[in-house]
């Protein structure tokens, strides 16, 4: 749930540190970003020897947020906190290492980038039920 | 589907319900509901809360070594799809629980043993302190069968109270 | 089916040590569970004991539970006589065993305690062998599909090599992440290059594999498709680099390429 003046964390090394939500794009009817959307920031707070410095005006994905997330199978993920990965125009990840979890769903959004430079996904592994073991328990039929 | 453990009360967690909390750190919290989430929020431990499943094997009130804990495990290797064993492991489930129960019934007579006369003594105590609230002390110098030597016989009375209280438990 | 023995010593050595324990702890799960209205708790075992319940000691110990001689002779007839014993679980072997296997069992029971070491000895040779499912049968699926990916991983560098581009490196990154199992990486050195290698890649797979990528396909200066389990890196120099994915992936295993090694046209 980010809507304008919402500060962020940054997860990665872009250099920002603390980004304010000013926009949200692609989102005429919608007022809250979630994980996955673009929104439009301004960087409030900045890594100084860095190439991004403050009030500098960035893109940036949503790859975290305390609003619970919902996923079609049911689950309901939570994190820490609202968390954004800085790209430029092309969609490319402005710093090159990403930090802490990302959720799945920016690779559904098209931000495999953000993915393939993020050390830990958060996974969900849907198995069978009836993995109980690996080899077959034969015998109880008594 | 994966049916996860609740972190906080150690029950089982299935697919819809609860909420899953993921630390910066990367650590997967699960919770079966709110009540857990909340705890975990108030940053309670669950081995110092009473209902929590952790609490409970902690302080030996639960079954905690067993066999057929086994199985219920996690394992990250994908089983490939086989009916036999899918059969197998259905039957094989039932009789697991059917085990399980029944130890756990055991354990927990065990458990229990001595309380019943650990109340009994209690309350035999306690009839000796306040006899007088029962019976007046005047009336009891006039008759003096009704003093202590017939302690027993009201006692067992009492007993058989307790035993159809503590055989409900049992069979529920 | 791989069968493992044991050392004799080791055995006899094990089996002292549990003896001088009360609990004999597959005795115990073994006969607990057939017998259930005898007692039949775990919960006596002590800490060490049930400690021991690893990997090695159950499985080790177990043959010499087994009066029933084929049981180990013979792993492969069939489950129902071959208790197929795995190091996971160790628990399921007992009752795998068929129902004649356990009214024997019942019949002779064991005392360990009254043995003395060469009747241990004795009873190593004559059981001391047991049978273990190799964890990479249950596997095969998985790579089965290991192999698929990995041909198309190589048929996708294949075409990016197609088009000169260079330093094309495919890595097994299925350990490291969960979510694909393999990267292309290859570096173009113009964007028309990047363009044209992304459309030849993706007529390959939707020809010869019938997949097709999710991501937008707009010329960039990194270009990615994500096809799933392969995943396809064409970058800039400038941009392979700076983003540096090979390092970032360091402990993947770089796949060679056959047509890389053949005498460059």
């Amino acid at each position: 749930m980010i809507q304008p003046q919402t500060y962020l964390n940054v997860a990665d090394n872009s250099g920002a540190k603390k980004p304010m939500c000013i926009r949200i794009l692609k989102a005429s009817n919608r007022k809250y970003a979630n994980i996955g959307n673009v929104i439009v920031a301004v960087v409030k707070e900045a890594v100084s020897n860095m190439p991004l410095r403050k009030s500098e005006i960035v893109r940036a994905v949503v790859v975290r947020t305390c609003k619970e997330l919902k996923r079609d199978n049911g689950m309901i993920i939570q994190f820490d906190d609202n968390a954004a990965v800085v790209i430029n125009q092309e969609g490319n990840p402005k710093g090159t290492r990403v930090f802490g979890p990302v959720a799945r769903e920016s690779r559904e959004s098209n931000f495999t980038k953000i993915v393939s430079l993020a050390p830990e996904i958060l996974q969900i592994i849907i198995n069978l039920l009836f993995q109980i073991e690996n080899t077959p328990i034969n015998n109880w039929n008594d | 589907m994966r049916l996860e453990k609740c972190w906080f009360c150690s029950s089982t967690v299935y697919p819809g319900h609860g909420i899953m909390f993921v630390r910066n750190d990367a650590k997967v919290f699960r919770f079966c509901r709110s009540k857990c989430h909340k705890n975990f929020k108030m940053k309670r431990n669950p081995r110092k809360v009473k209902w929590t499943k952790s609490y409970r094997k902690l302080h030996g009130k639960e079954l905690t070594q067993d066999a057929t804990f086994e199985f219920e495990r996690k394992r990250n290797r994908p089983e490939r799809y086989d009916r036999n064993v899918v059969e197998n492991t259905l039957k094989a489930m039932k009789k697991i629980e059917e085990v399980r129960v029944q130890r756990e019934a055991k354990f927990w007579e065990k458990r229990m043993k001595g309380k019943k006369s650990k109340e009994r003594k209690e309350a035999a105590v306690e009839l000796g302190q306040a006899i007088h609230l029962v019976k007046a002390p005047l009336a009891m110098q006039a008759e003096p069968s009704l003093t202590l030597p017939k302690v027993p016989e009201k006692m067992k009375v009492k007993v058989s109270v307790s035993k159809q209280d503590e055989s409900q438990p049992m069979q529920g | 089916m791989p069968t493992v023995s044991f050392h004799k010593r080791f055995f006899a050595f094990m089996s002292h040590f549990l003896v001088s324990h009360t609990n004999f702890i597959m005795a115990v799960a073994h006969h607990n569970f057939l017998s259930l209205g005898q007692q039949c708790t775990l919960t006596g075992l002590k800490p060490t004991a049930c400690h021991l319940r690893g990997e090695h000691l159950s499985w080790s110990m177990w043959p010499a539970f087994s009066p029933v001689k084929n049981t180990f002779r013979n792993p492969s007839v069939n489950n129902r006589d071959a208790p197929v014993v795995s190091k996971k679980c160790e628990l399921h072997k007992p009752r795998a065993k068929s129902k004649a296997d356990m009214e024997q069992e019942e019949d002779v029971d064991v005392d360990l305690s009254k043995l003395n070491d060469e009747e241990l000895d004795a009873l190593f040779n004559e059981y001391g062998e047991v049978v273990r499912s190799d964890g990479e049968s249950s596997s095969s699926l998985e790579v089965d599909e290991d192999a698929h990916s990995l041909a198309f991983a190589v048929a996708l560098a294949e075409a990016a090599y197609e088009v000169k581009a260079a330093e094309i490196k495919v890595l097994h990154v299925k350990p490291l992440v969960y979510w694909t199992r393999f990267f292309v990486i290859a570096t173009a050195f113009s964007r028309p290059q990047i363009d044209a290698m992304g459309k030849r890649m993706r007529d390959i797979a939707e020809e010869r594999f019938k997949k097709i990528p999710s991501g937008d396909l707009k010329p960039n200066s990194w270009m990615l498709l994500d096809y799933g389990d392969v995943v396809v890196h064409i970058f800039l120099p400038r941009e392979r680099t700076f983003y540096n994915l090979e390092e970032f992936y360091g402990n993947a295993a770089v796949i060679g390429l056959p047509f890389l090694s053949q005498v460059p046209r």
